[in-house]
């Protein structure tokens, strides 16, 4: 397959997974407002798994099963494109959810259409029609179609690993043991115009939307048992599918593979040692990362906040090009055999993923409820001082260390651009794995993935409840 | 009402030219003022700036130019400030029981947050949490926290602002009684004039981000400097000296602010004004009167004491408590 060949079949799947993603985000985004207590709690922690569980770890539990539909690449696509949809749903879900309402409310089309003479012609009825559809639901649900496709035709490690033709895949392999910026310019010219198309007008139409004032949320009732039905169904569904399969399919003999990693020391000193400085990588670029996402939710220009985010937006694989290019045509390539440039690419790919959770987590809580709890810390009585800042850690803080969290996190798991771009001898672990699961599930290798894909969340997650421990101690 | 103390009250914010920008205009445009220990309400049309200056005072947001000095309370055994903004500033993984007790400052904090649940009427909703809570369940929660709390100064933003008019003027009663009693110092911005004259002591009246008024609210009630002024407290009848000879038939070379209570609209055939619309709003009602020896026409604001009046009564205007 060549690269036109791929690269519009990519397009036709992205497309596709975006369509039909859009009415499944719409619903959920639906559940998610008429939810309330626990039941939304576990809503959102049932509906973001798919969307984190690591797609390294999906790829590799379903490798050998794609290898038995060898002779039936059809269903293969489908099971690809199964899972690739579950997993991009949440994202979908998230934008459909924090999206301000659409100018045109539902109440306001209603008034239009109530405008119209009984007997216009059924042009005036069609053009009010569509009309209203384009400055009122379709408008703002662009955005969120708009990132399903981007994250849908960015797709690389689950595509890899099941043997699906993609453009990255195929730019990639092509890419492969060269590190050539005239051939990798020639190569992410024709991509990067197709995310381009999609992207700008994304962003024009975001940035315009972010400005809308004019309506208020719609009103939500709570799902009928039908609409449970189908909620937690799909749920479930989704949670099996991308989640508890392939922990089951990789869990089968870990025990055993555990046991062969600790007799092969000096495998497992490679390995932690390749865990370490991916992580410190992924752990400064995030740092970067959150710190530019501050300084441009802070630009009173918003055209230039949201001309930052263009790089990120186009993907880690076009990234990843064109900062090698950047450090092999410029005065830079002087330290282009440093950790620099990985830093800057995943600091680029991060920013909007940044900015989104700064915006999403931060910008929510970064607010009177924060301040109030800020006020608390000057009380006279200890007791509400310290209340005072262990409430400012629970608003404000420990969101904050979860966004940089789940940015390092993304920037460990990630592949293509740490393949291109991390100096010799710092290779991550995420990407010798991945080199390694071209080979087929083994018992040692399921282990070192558990080990390669759980120790940074054990350790992150270790940091934070210490940070809390430490934090109430202080407070007390 | 008006200030019952005559010593004066120690200020507790400076404000000079203080100016906070916006989109397009300004939100607050450089504003010097004071605020006293006391009651203060804030009050002034949609986007007049009452929110901007609140958020200002609380520290809530940083003035772009000028400078604000808060006057800490000398009771340095409270909480200096608390807050109810106009969100609410619920915190979403609290229950209502748990908002209270984090802010409460003694040991018998259960005690307390019970009373108060129930002063607000609270009680069974203590273990919900703010997702649970209609808006006006919500306000209540904030008002009832920044109560808890025993801080010494409490700034509110429309407080109440969404509890239903039946039960609201208990609310208020808590609210009173227990600024009175802890000698808590209270600013509030309302729309409600109502609110202003049951609440308040002195008023801030803003209009386009500046302050337009800063006094007694009894003296902007019954000697406001003008009649745009004197309506921030609700309908009036104003009269330039020569209306006043028309319509009162009393001689006075200023103008004449009569607040509708002030005003007697009784129905006499010997009357020189004739009703040409009345309609009547609860406790105040509008009449449209033709003066026809002047050929004039002017809405008067009066509290009607006995039956309404009809289009083509003849009546009889009179001040009350002017002498002729």
């Amino acid at each position: 397959m060549s690269l036109t060949a791929a690269l519009i079949w990519t397009c036709l799947r992205s497309l596709t997974i975006a369509l039909v993603a859009w009415p499944v985000s719409c619903f959920l985004s639906t559940a998610w407002h008429a939810s309330r207590g626990q039941t939304r709690r576990g809503l959102i922690v049932l509906l973001f798994i798919p969307f984190l569980f690591p797609e390294l770890w999906v790829g590799y539990a379903y490798a050998n099963f794609w290898l038995s539909l060898i002779h039936h690449p059809e269903w293969n696509e489908l099971l690809f494109d199964l899972l690739l949809l579950l997993k991009l749903v949440p994202a979908g879900t998230v934008v459909f959810h924090f999206s301000p309402p659409p100018p045109l409310s539902a109440q306001a089309l209603h008034c239009r259409r109530l405008a119209i003479f009984p007997d216009s012609g059924w042009r005036t009825k069609l053009a009010e029609y569509f009309g209203g559809l384009l400055r009122g639901p379709l408008r703002a649900a662009f955005p969120a179609l708009a990132l399903v496709f981007l994250l849908a035709f960015q797709e690389y490690d689950l595509a890899s690993l099941m043997g699906v033709k993609t453009w990255s895949v195929w730019l990639f392999d092509a890419q492969a043991g060269s590190r050539d910026a005239t051939l990798a310019l020639h190569h992410i010219a024709w991509p990067l115009a197709c995310e381009s198309v999609v992207l700008l007008p994304a962003l024009v139409v975001a940035w315009a939307n972010s400005g809308w004032s004019t309506s208020s949320p719609e009103a939500t009732r709570p799902l009928s048992r039908i609409g449970q039905a189908w909620l937690w169904g799909y749920l479930v569904v989704a949670v099996t599918l991308t989640t508890v399969v392939p922990i089951a399919l990789t869990g089968r003999g870990l025990w055993t593979g555990f046991q062969q990693l600790m007799g092969s020391q000096v495998f497992l000193d490679s390995l932690i040692s390749n865990i370490a400085s991916g992580f410190v990588v992924a752990a400064i670029a995030a740092g970067a990362a959150s710190g530019l996402a501050a300084v441009v939710l802070r630009q009173s220009r918003r055209q230039i906040a949201w001309l930052c985010l263009l790089p990120g937006g186009l993907g880690s694989l076009v990234v990843g090009l064109m900062v090698l290019v950047l450090f092999q045509r410029t005065p830079l390539h002087v330290v282009y055999d440093t950790p620099l440039p990985l830093v800057v690419a995943l600091s680029a790919w991060l920013l909007p993923r940044a900015v989104l959770l700064q915006l999403l987590w931060l910008g929510i809580r970064k607010s009177e409820s924060t301040h109030l709890a800020g006020l608390l810390q000057w009380s006279p009585t200890p007791i509400v001082a310290a209340r005072g800042i262990d409430l400012l850690w629970q608003l404000h803080s420990r969101p904050t260390w979860f966004c940089w969290m789940a940015l390092s996190y993304w920037a460990y798991l990630d592949l293509t651009s740490a393949a291109i771009l991390a100096p010799t001898g710092m290779a991550s672990a995420t990407v010798r794995l991945y080199d390694l699961m071209h080979f087929g599930r083994t018992s040692l290798l399921s282990a070192a993935t558990c080990l390669t894909l759980l120790l940074p969340a054990v350790a992150l997650w270790l940091c934070v409840s210490l940070r809390r421990q430490v934090f109430r101690w202080f407070a007390v | 009402m008006a200030d019952s103390d005559s010593k004066v009250p120690e200020p507790l914010w400076r404000l000079n030219d203080v100016t906070l920008r916006g989109v397009g205009r300004a939100r607050l445009d450089r504003v010097s003022l004071e605020i006293r220990t006391g009651s203060t309400a804030v009050i002034g049309y949609s986007g007049a700036g009452k929110t901007s200056l609140l958020n200002l005072l609380v520290e809530f947001e940083r003035a772009d130019d000028g400078v604000i000095e808060f006057v800490k309370p000398p009771d340095r055994s409270r909480l200096p400030i608390f807050w109810v903004p106009q969100t609410d500033g619920m915190w979403p993984h609290l229950t209502v029981v748990e908002h209270l007790t984090t802010v409460l400052p003694h040991d018998a904090s259960t005690t307390a947050a019970n009373e108060l649940l129930a002063a607000f009427d609270l009680s069974s909703l203590r273990d919900a949490r703010p997702d649970r809570l209609s808006q006006g369940e919500r306000s209540r929660v904030a008002v009832a926290r920044a109560l808890a709390s025993h801080a010494a100064v409490l700034v509110m933003d429309e407080p109440l602002a969404h509890v239903d008019p039946a039960r609201v003027g208990t609310y208020w009663n808590v609210v009173r009684d227990h600024c009175r009693a802890t000698a808590t110092s209270l600013v509030l911005a309302t729309h409600s004039p109502e609110i202003v004259l049951h609440e308040a002591e002195r008023v801030v009246c803003l209009n386009d981000g500046r302050v337009v008024f800063t006094g007694a609210v009894a003296d902007l009630y019954h000697q406001p400097p003008s009649a745009e002024l004197a309506r921030f407290l609700g309908p009036i009848n104003w009269f330039a000296p020569d209306e006043a000879t028309g319509w009162l038939s009393i001689s006075v070379t200023s103008d004449v602010c009569l607040r509708p209570e002030r005003l007697s609209i009784a129905s006499s055939p010997a009357g020189h004004h004739v009703v040409r619309a009345s309609r009547f709003a609860g406790s105040v009602a509008e009449v449209e009167l033709a003066d026809e020896q002047a050929s004039r026409v002017k809405t008067l604001y009066h509290r009607p004491s006995g039956d309404e009046l009809r289009p083509g009564d003849r009546v009889v205007v009179q001040a009350v408590g002017i002498s002729t």
